[in-house]
């Protein structure tokens, strides 16, 4: 399903003196298939965005349509929306509220699809509970509640997925949780992606997850969406990013201290990815002779022209270390390296222009 | 001096004393020094922090405390003046609907004057940088801004020991920073004893000590660069490196000759040392 | 939507109400309650209505926002004064104006609506100038100093004082909590808004349940962060606010006492409510 929000606007408690608009027009459009992040501090309205792509909170201003849903028409059947737009909220283990583990799993199933059977349901509740990596038998006659805390998300999460949700939103799935446990958490939600969920899209503070997960991602701030693009386009944009007060992945971190000193690292910003461009310049650099000239040269080159395509040299190395990385870094490494390239030429592509926000607006009229 | 020392501590949460929570820990920790305790969830970080301001008792073994034997019931108000501690959820640890009678809580319990007391709210709030929000309501707050008025209410008792149990876990980036700046000043300049419950290995790598807890036992001890130059065996404990640690190590293991380092301003040097000696 | 805009009903403003004591607040609306329904005339009513205006002036709230606060209750003044004007019957003789079957309207029962309505909006309109000027937590504050002679037998008052301040401070964060865990809960497909009374009440329990699970662990956490900071009840502890009276204080009780015995001056003067009918009657139908 294809999300597409045109000057999507939100006020709370509108015609109040506590009046506060959450979003100002925001577009964004999501396609079917992706892995995409939202970036934002707490009041930035990523919040209230997501929850407007379920209808939790209804569309009172802009456009808004979720695959075949146009969310706000007000016939819109919302039942049925919800059902194909699953919502992890955080820490969702506090909504757990059943006597069984099985129950509490069981509850969104009996919800959304009444016509199904007993036999079918259960089989449906198993499939959900073995995808989050517990085992069924064991933890279905269990409370809820005194299961670990790990164990507690994942039986929330399942809760979730029981219905096969189409597209999957999770607020911050990973809070609390130690880093194997995020691991854990991230490995989850791409082994359900591409099956049954076929879009996920995760709201975030940790740009690492961000940078190591995301096919793409949009940055939210003030109520409207600042920046969206490959988190290669977005992570290169660092000083717009420290503008907002957000931080950068560790490897972005570096790779602007690194051009400061005139080494450039074009990289999609995960660690595996990071690492092998590095060593590449490293070989690169070896591989021509102990000559120290050419690095100089390079980083003169660097210096002059940020704009300009990295020396060729690297540019060879990394192509090559495409090939040899494998499974280790997402399939989309290929696109978002060229388009990184493309869009630091034109930094303002990666910008999203409120221009367009207002025309779509005039449409809706 | 020793500000907690640990005697083959073992506590469990069941009366049978099965599955100790903490399982024969043995450790000090001297005065002014910033130690993290690091671990997976469940290791028995968070119930060994609990044991040192008796909030918990050792089953068995002893717990000292500036000296006082936790296990002790009459010295627990004394030990509990002197270790203060700050909690993992913001929103639960707030008393009063206005920062200023929360900050006051503690001042109030060891019963102290009135003029005494604003003079601590004043002090408090100023180390936290919150002065400016003396009247204003913690339930309006941001987390990170939540969670200095939690310091600030332990620091007005003026403890010798400031316990942070996952105080940063619920935070994002901005307020996990301002939580840092706030304990990292307090360990420089009040010399505060800082013990730091954290699984997030950016911040370890700020105190001048790291504990590895594992299935209730401190299984590694030491500075934390050194801790995270162990690479296999974190990874039994089930840690990770943070992120910079685990890019060096790969370029070391790859044969490129760059230096230990952890933090993306580590790397990018030795990165850069490495490159330029070509 | 709940939040913390329907909580409370404070209006911040620097006013003489609002920096005058809130005991002295309290004392006062208790004296003001007293003299509403010690009036017995509408003389009485009118030196009430007077005190309440003076209030609301000096509290500098807008007469509007207080307005609102009878809004809500509207509904039960019209309902008690409908019910009067037909069904209102005593022992002496009525002027009947109109009258069918059982129902019957006489001059009493309108001057008897009129009246009680009038105490109702009174009533309403008096409190919520206590509640618009001073913040739940100096109420609390109020209360907990108005009743500390009752610790001489051994009333708990320091407990019931921090549970009601801790209330205060958990009430947004459980409404908060409460608005999140309905999100969730819709968002797994349950439906709040359909269905009788029972199906209603069934489906609020995958809210109850999470949010008094939620309570617990968080009055767990609370009690280990209250010990953490010393608390060790009200034995040897010392507190920081301090509430002093001053010259408005003064003057508010002043004002109160004033008031009481200005109405019974009225009641004795004037006699009962419908004195102004007798008045009414004395100069227009009789001669």
């Amino acid at each position: 399903m294809r999300i597409v929000a045109q000057g999507l606007t939100y006020t709370y408690n509108p015609k109040s003196p506590f009046a506060s608009q959450a979003l100002k027009g925001v577009d964004l459009s999501i396609e079917e298939g992706e892995f995409f992040g939202i970036i934002g501090h707490t009041g930035s309205g990523k919040s209230t965005f997501v929850q407007h792509l379920n209808a939790l909170i209804r569309c009172t201003g802009g456009k808004l349509q979720v695959g075949e849903f146009d969310l706000t028409d007000k016939k819109c059947d919302f039942l049925r929306l919800r059902s194909k737009v699953g919502m992890v909220f955080q820490y969702p283990e506090y909504q757990l509220f059943a006597e069984t583990a099985e129950k509490d799993v069981e509850f969104g199933l009996k919800n959304f699809c009444k016509e199904m059977d007993e036999a079918q349901r259960a089989q449906a509740v198993r499939e959900a509970i073995e995808t989050v990596g517990l085992d069924y038998d064991a933890i279905r006659d269990r409370s809820p509640f005194e299961l670990s805390g790990g164990q507690k998300r994942r039986v929330a999460i399942a809760g979730v997925i029981v219905t096969k949700p189409e597209v999957l939103i999770l607020d911050e799935p990973a809070a609390g949780l130690d880093p194997l446990g995020k691991k854990e958490l991230m490995d989850l939600l791409h082994s359900i992606h591409g099956g049954w969920c076929k879009t996920v899209i995760i709201v975030s503070h940790d740009m690492d997850e961000i940078a190591e997960n995301c096919t793409r991602a949009a940055v939210f701030s003030e109520g409207r969406v600042v920046l969206c693009g490959t988190p290669a386009e977005i992570f290169s944009r660092d000083e717009k990013l420290f503008s907002l007060g957000l931080d950068v992945p560790t490897t972005a971190h570096c790779a602007l201290l690194l051009r400061k000193h005139g080494i450039r690292i074009d990289t999609d910003f995960t660690c595996d990815d990071f690492a092998q461009k590095v060593l590449s310049l490293w070989q690169a650099e070896r591989g021509e002779g102990q000559g120290s000239a050419a690095v100089k040269e390079n980083s003169a080159a660097a210096k002059d022209s940020e704009e300009d395509s990295s020396p060729v040299a690297v540019k060879e190395n990394s192509a090559a270390a495409k090939d040899s990385e494998g499974d280790s870094s997402p399939a989309a490494t290929q696109e978002n390296f060229d388009a990184a390239k493309d869009s630091e030429g034109d930094s303002s592509a990666a910008e999203t222009k409120s221009a367009d926000g207002q025309g779509g607006d005039g449409d809706a009229e | 001096m020793e500000a907690v020392r640990f005697e083959n501590a073992i506590f469990s949460y069941n009366d049978d004393g099965r599955d100790p929570a903490v399982n024969g820990v043995t450790l000090s920790i001297g005065k002014g020094e910033f130690v993290a305790i690091l671990g997976r969830n469940g290791s028995g970080k968070s119930t060994l922090a609990k044991l040192i301001n008796a909030l918990l008792l050792p089953t068995e073994g002893k717990v000292y405390t500036c000296g006082m034997d936790t296990s002790d019931e009459k010295l627990s108000f004394e030990i509990r003046k002197r270790a203060g501690m700050v909690f993992q959820n913001p929103d639960n640890q707030t008393v009063a609907s206005i920062v200023e009678d929360d900050v006051a809580f503690g001042p109030e319990n060891i019963g102290l004057a009135r003029e005494e007391i604003g003079r601590r709210i004043d002090f408090a709030l100023g180390a936290v940088g919150m002065r400016e929000f003396r009247h204003a309501t913690p339930s309006r707050l941001s987390g990170g801004q939540k969670q200095r008025i939690a310091i600030a209410g332990v620091l007005a008792i003026l403890p010798e020991i400031m316990i942070l149990d996952e105080s940063t876990a619920m935070l994002d980036p901005r307020g996990r920073r301002e939580v840092m700046e706030v304990i990292k000043k307090l360990n420089r300049e009040q010399k505060m004893t800082v013990i730091l419950i954290t699984h997030f290995m950016d911040e370890a790598l700020q105190a001048d000590r790291a504990i590895v807890m594992h299935r209730g036992e401190a299984v590694m001890d030491g500075a934390p660069e050194e801790i995270f130059a162990r690479s296999d065996e974190l990874e039994m404990y089930n840690l990770t490196l943070p992120r910079a640690a685990y890019i060096c190590k790969k370029l070391q293991s790859a044969g490129m000759p760059v230096r230990n380092s952890f933090t993306a301003e580590e790397l990018a040097e030795a990165i850069c040392a490495s490159l330029h000696r070509g | 939507m709940l939040n913390d805009v329907t909580f409370g009903q404070y209006y911040p403003a620097k006013s003489f109400v609002h920096n005058m004591d809130p005991r002295a607040k309290i004392l006062f609306v208790i004296a003001y309650i007293v003299a509403v329904f010690l009036a017995d005339n509408f003389f009485g009513l009118a030196a009430v209505t007077v005190f309440l205006l003076l209030g609301v002036f000096f509290s500098r709230v807008p007469f509007g926002r207080v307005l609102r606060s009878v809004k809500m209750i509207l509904f039960l003044i019209i309902f008690t004064a409908i019910l009067n004007l037909f069904f209102y019957s005593s022992g002496a003789e009525l002027h009947i104006l109109w009258q069918w079957k059982f129902i019957t309207i006489s001059w009493e029962a309108i001057i008897n609506m009129v009246f009680l309505a009038m105490r109702l909006f009174l009533l309403v309109m008096g409190t919520s100038v206590l509640t618009l000027t001073t913040t739940p937590v100096a109420l609390t504050d109020g209360i907990e100093s108005l009743l500390t002679p009752l610790k001489w037998i051994r009333f708990p008052v320091h407990e019931l004082a921090l549970i009601m301040s801790i209330a205060l401070r958990f009430i947004p964060t459980l409404m908060d909590e409460t608005n999140r865990i309905i999100s969730a809960q819709k968002a797994r497909g349950a439906d709040f808004e359909t269905g009788g009374l029972i199906r209603r009440a069934k489906a609020m329990i995958p809210v109850l349940v999470p949010l008094l699970v939620s309570a617990f662990r968080r009055a767990e956490d609370l009690g280990d962060a209250m010990d953490a900071r010393c608390y060790s009840g009200a034995k040897g502890r010392t507190k920081y606010k301090k509430l002093t009276f001053t010259w408005r204080d003064l003057v508010g009780l002043l004002l109160s006492a004033a008031l009481i015995t200005g109405i019974v001056f009225l009641n004795l003067y004037f006699g009962g409510k419908f004195a102004v009918f007798d008045w009414i009657a004395g100069n227009f139908f009789v001669g």
